[in-house]
């Protein structure tokens, strides 16, 4: 019995990924699923921190470092892909024109409930670090828990 | 956050278990909460999980991995789907060039 690499978890996930979404993936292994989607299958891939038509991982060698996804990662920009405002990449997010999101996640609860922001020791790997640098640190009893519902834009 | 909320499917990729064997699915997360009720779908090392109002449905699972053995690395009940299928992807995914 051998548990799946990290490549095989992004490339099965990829697989499940239909023909013409907009697909947001998470820091970590979700990068990787956009390299294994199926060749012929058109899946537009969007990076919060403005790309729209994100590429797969660039060849050894060929790294642009100005071209790099939220997760500080260098990507590669397909034909037709496009730069967008960081403020309207969260549009897109926040609008609810984003098909798929593949996330990571440090727990996840049988109600479909997501951890993956904190284990309240770590920081994220973010492209927004100064969020982490200058916000206070939120004391246990300040967490909350937001809606799914409550911030979608109508 | 706004991933959680915004976008129409939340499916995750992580690990079955935490580097010390515990559960990372559970009947309650420990940690703070990014969004309640959002995942539909969980690919692990292990399985493929289907989140839905009746419980959680194993859809795919490794070669050689039975529900008993899944359900002592998974806090809560899991049921099998009918028609799983076995989780066997390339032993080394041809990734597509940039």
């Amino acid at each position: 019995m051998i548990p799946l690499t990290r490549e095989q978890m992004a490339w099965r996930a990829a697989q499940d990924l239909p023909e013409g979404a907009y697909v947001n993936l998470g820091i970590g292994i979700p990068t990787l699923a956009a390299s294994y989607v199926p060749a012929g299958r058109e899946v537009i891939f969007h990076s919060e921190n403005g790309i729209l038509g994100m590429g797969p991982k660039p060849e050894p060698g060929k790294e642009d470092p100005y071209m790099v996804d939220a997760g500080k990662n260098k990507t590669t920009l397909v034909t037709g892909g496009c730069f967008v405002h960081h403020a309207d990449a969260f549009l897109m997010i926040r609008g609810g024109h984003l098909d798929v999101s593949l996330l990571g996640a440090f727990e996840v609860s049988e109600k479909g409930d997501l951890a993956n922001w904190t284990t309240r020791h770590s920081r994220p790997a973010s492209a927004a670090p100064w969020i982490w640098r200058s916000a206070p640190r939120p004391s246990a009893s300040s967490w909350s828990t937001p809606a799914r519902t409550a911030s979608r834009a109508s | 956050m706004d991933l959680a909320v915004g976008a129409k499917a939340i499916r995750v990729i992580m690990e079955h278990t935490s580097k010390n064997g515990e559960p990372r699915i559970l009947k309650a997360c420990t940690y703070p909460l990014t969004a309640a009720g959002c995942v539909k779908r969980i690919y692990t090392n292990l399985a493929v999980i289907d989140v839905t109002p009746q419980g959680l449905f194993v859809i795919e699972m490794i070669p050689g991995m039975t529900l008993e053995k899944l359900q002592t690395l998974t806090e809560p009940k899991l049921q099998l789907a009918p028609g799983w299928q076995a989780l066997a992807p390339p032993e080394a995914p041809e990734a597509r060039a940039a």
